[in-house]
């Protein structure tokens, strides 16, 4: 298994769907793993890679809708799918209301199955993206030192430097040396960009200190 | 002088106590004149036999007038008042075995001060010993000086008030003492003379007959009020009727549960007889003969029409008018909420009857269909991986043989399954007893005659009472038709173009040259295309987009375990008809 290739996760206490499941998955070419119970795959590690689970709604012990509530409070939660013998709908409803990507009643249609897991896996591909872009802003704004954080919130507020150096009580010059350290720490060319970067880690202009009003 | 003292006795007959008549007036000439009394107001002064027709017809008239207790009182206090020349006057009613003070009447310069009040004796200030006396003897005491000497001398009212001159009069009225009044003057002696007394007593039985019938009236008031209240709070229709079929009146009550107005009832003269549905009007006559004889209707339920010819289930009682025989009182009752509420509870019972009986078959399709769903979804993605396998270039012969593998034995798998369920059913202890279909037939169709109604699906039973009996698990066999009535009502649910008609049939027929007895259930439904005739039997085989495709299947399962046979087949014009075949028991061959 090479690790960044997508996988799938099978959990299904039927061992004839168990093993049919795996081989419709590999059929088409992805890598797929099964357990037999929910307790299984919470205890196993999880490559870095874009993944999904294919999971059985009834299982003894942990079942499908309690490991999808367990999984939803994880660092890094997994795409869905969830597949019934007998669905009914207020299960469904829970499911999907809990972020389920799809559910389906068995016997399913092989393709839906297959859409569910390809659709499901560019969730997951785009929200683990989405995690290290974040991780890395994180990285870079915590590379800025105090008072070139206090310049990036300002700035981002839409401040021109003039007023930022009135905020700060410094000169022009030092803000506009402070603005160049932060573009250049945050890896931006433009205020845009920056802007985007400040809403990803959670900085607006929104909590800046009440302007000087003289 | 001193002891001066006229007592007078009712019949007018004077008595003294210490002297005749004669000797009295002799001795005291002086008591012979009428000398003007300081009374209140003018009094009458001529002897009876000469008094002013006028004033005796105004006293008369002002008293015999009043009809409103209180006011009789009033002008009776007054008028006693003004023409005795009393200064104080009490006017007490016997309540029950003891007196109590109506009203007292007292004179304040040229005003007389009449309050009604109610009070016992002890309250008020009177000379209890004559009260008690003209109560029991129900003669009057006159006392021209009560300062003098006489039998009630030791009365503490008198010793106290120094009352001079006191008149006690009954009022009776048909020998019944109605009342008393009691008049008194404190300052001066001999007021009440016999010319005022006379008239005295014309308005006390004048009077008395006033009260008595304001008694009475009042009592009437009462008891129509009473009466009244009980029309009016509408609680129950009550209706005047005669025995020519007349309502002669009607409370709001009853003219609302038949739906008419008021200027219906004057204008239309809807008669009891004319609301009454022809079913009913047996019924009604055995009433109208029960009142004849006894007086009374005991309750009974019956129908009335409403104004817009719908009927009210009603529970109708009645009493002649005592001394009439032709008109009387009814009371109605609308059962129409009672009514709804024993369908409600019978449709209720029906529908849990039906749904305990259901679940049974709907529990056993629902396990076997999870237990044969499960390889089912296995074959089904096996053979998907399968093609995939295959599609491949090169195809991937091993995976696809591995898949295929697993399908065949997950097939089999399901098939097992089945199998299992079929011998259960077959090993299902089956409790048969002889038993005749049309009793079946008949009790599934009570338990979906809410079901039809409700969706407006026509019913028609043909069923031959002459079959022999089969032998059969009543309950089984129950099932099976519930299921079958209930797939035909569901097949109609969507047709709208044509009648919807569930026809039932029982019949004799011939099952491989045995005697059987065929029960068809033929509907107006979708019908069975070619492709359904061949798998609507199957197991998981349904229409239905719910469906579990059981129902059916355990149908067959059951039919087959007697001895029979369940087809169907689609109708010449539209719709199925499923039909199972029993044969029948032994001892109906012979």
């Amino acid at each position: 298994m090479k690790t960044g290739d997508p996988i799938v996760f099978v959990v299904d206490d039927d061992s004839s769907m168990r093993e049919a499941l795996t081989d419709l998955i590999a059929s088409v070419g992805l890598l797929v793993e099964a357990f037999k119970f929910a307790r299984e795959f919470l205890e196993h590690r999880r490559g870095d890679a874009p993944a999904c689970l294919v999971l059985d709604v009834r299982l003894p012990g942990l079942s499908g809708l309690d490991l999808q509530r367990e999984l939803v409070r994880t660092e890094a939660p997994i795409p869905i799918i969830f597949i019934t013998g007998h669905g009914d709908i207020p299960m469904s409803v829970r499911a999907i209301k809990e972020g389920a990507v799809e559910f389906l009643a068995k016997p399913f249609r092989d393709q839906d199955l297959l859409d569910a897991i390809q659709h499901a896996l560019e969730i997951d591909r785009a929200a683990r993206q989405e995690r290290s872009l974040v991780a890395e802003v994180r990285r870079r704004y915590e590379s800025l030192t105090k008072r070139e954080r206090e310049v990036m919130r300002l700035v981002v507020s839409g401040l021109l430097n003039k007023q930022i150096a009135g905020e700060l009580g410094s000169s022009e010059v030092t803000v506009k040396m402070h603005r160049g350290q932060v573009m250049r720490k945050m890896k931006v060319q433009s205020l845009v960009q920056l802007v985007r970067m400040a809403e990803k880690i959670g900085i607006t202009g929104e909590a800046a200190p009440p302007t000087h009003e003289n | 002088m001193a002891n001066l003292c006229r007592f007078t006795v009712c019949a007018g007959l004077r008595l003294t106590l210490l002297h005749e008549p004669g000797e009295l007036d002799q001795l005291y000439p002086q008591l012979r004149e009428e000398e003007p009394v300081p009374g209140p107001t003018s009094t009458i002064g001529a002897s009876v036999e000469h008094l002013d027709l006028a004033t005796v017809i105004k006293v008369s008239q002002a008293v015999s007038g009043e009809i409103v207790l209180g006011k009789l009182i009033d002008t009776l206090m007054r008028t006693a008042i003004e023409h005795a020349g009393a200064e104080r006057g009490l006017l007490i009613l016997p309540q029950g075995v003891e007196q109590r003070i109506e009203a007292e009447a007292t004179t304040s310069g040229d005003t007389i001060i009449v309050r009604l009040r109610e009070a016992t004796m002890a309250e008020a200030a009177m000379p209890e010993s004559i009260i008690h006396y003209v109560v029991r003897t129900r003669e009057s005491v006159i006392l021209d000086d009560a300062s003098a000497q006489h039998p009630f001398s030791a009365d503490t009212y008198i010793r106290q008030q120094h009352a001079r001159s006191i008149l006690c009069l009954p009022l009776i009225n048909q020998a019944k003492l109605i009342g008393l009044l009691y008049l008194e003057n404190k300052l001066a002696p001999h007021v009440f003379t016999p010319t005022r007394i006379a008239v005295l007593k014309l308005l006390a039985s004048q009077a008395a007959i006033s009260l008595e019938n304001t008694r009475l009236y009042r009592d009437l008031t009462e008891r129509e009020a009473k009466i009244r209240r009980l029309v009016d709070a509408n609680i129950m229709g009550i209706f005047i009727w005669n025995l020519q079929g007349e309502i002669i009146e009607a409370n709001e009550a009853f003219l609302h549960m038949v739906q008419y107005s008021r200027e219906d009832l004057v204008s239309d003269r809807p008669g009891w007889t004319d609301l009454t549905p022809a079913e009913w009007r047996d019924r009604d006559e055995r009433a109208v003969a029960e009142v004849k004889t006894t007086g009374t209707v005991q309750p009974y339920e019956k129908e009335f029409f409403r104004k817009d010819g719908s009927r009210v289930p009603v529970l109708v009682g009645a009493a002649v008018f005592e001394g009439s025989g032709n008109e009387g009182v009814a009371f109605v009752l609308d059962l129409s909420e009672q009514k709804r509420a024993e369908d409600a509870l019978h449709q209720a019972q029906a529908e849990l009857a039906r749904v305990s009986r259901m679940t049974t078959m709907e529990q056993l399709a629902a396990s076997i269909a999870h237990e044969v769903n499960q390889p089912l979804a296995a074959v089904v993605t096996s053979g998907n991986a399968c093609l995939n396998w295959l599609s491949t270039s090169p195809p991937n012969l091993r995976k696809a043989r591995d898949a295929v593998e697993r399908i065949v034995r997950d097939g089999n798998r399901a098939s097992d399954v089945l199998k299992r369920v079929r011998a259960l059913l077959r090993k299902a202890p089956l409790i048969k007893s002889s038993l005749n279909v049309n009793e079946v037939i008949q009790e599934v169709l009570a338990l979906v005659g809410g079901e039809l109604r409700k969706r407006g699906l026509e019913l028609s039973a043909e069923l031959d009472f002459n079959l022999p009996s089969v032998m059969a698990d009543f309950v089984q066999l129950q099932q099976v038709l519930l299921n079958l009535v209930m797939n035909a009502i569901e097949s109609m649910t969507t047709i709208t173009d044509r009648p919807r008609v569930l026809q039932i049939q029982s019949r004799l027929h011939d099952l491989a040259g045995r005697s059987a007895v065929l029960v068809a259930v033929r509907d107006s439904g979708v019908g069975l295309s070619a492709d359904g005739m061949a798998g609507v039997f199957e197991a998981f085989y349904s229409t239905k987009p719910e469906g579990m495709g059981m129902g059916l299947w355990i149908c067959r399962s059951i039919i087959e375990a007697h001895d029979g046979q369940l087809t169907a087949q689609p109708n010449d014009g539209v719709g199925a008809t499923f039909q199972f075949v029993l044969p029948a028991s032994a001892e109906d061959h012979a």
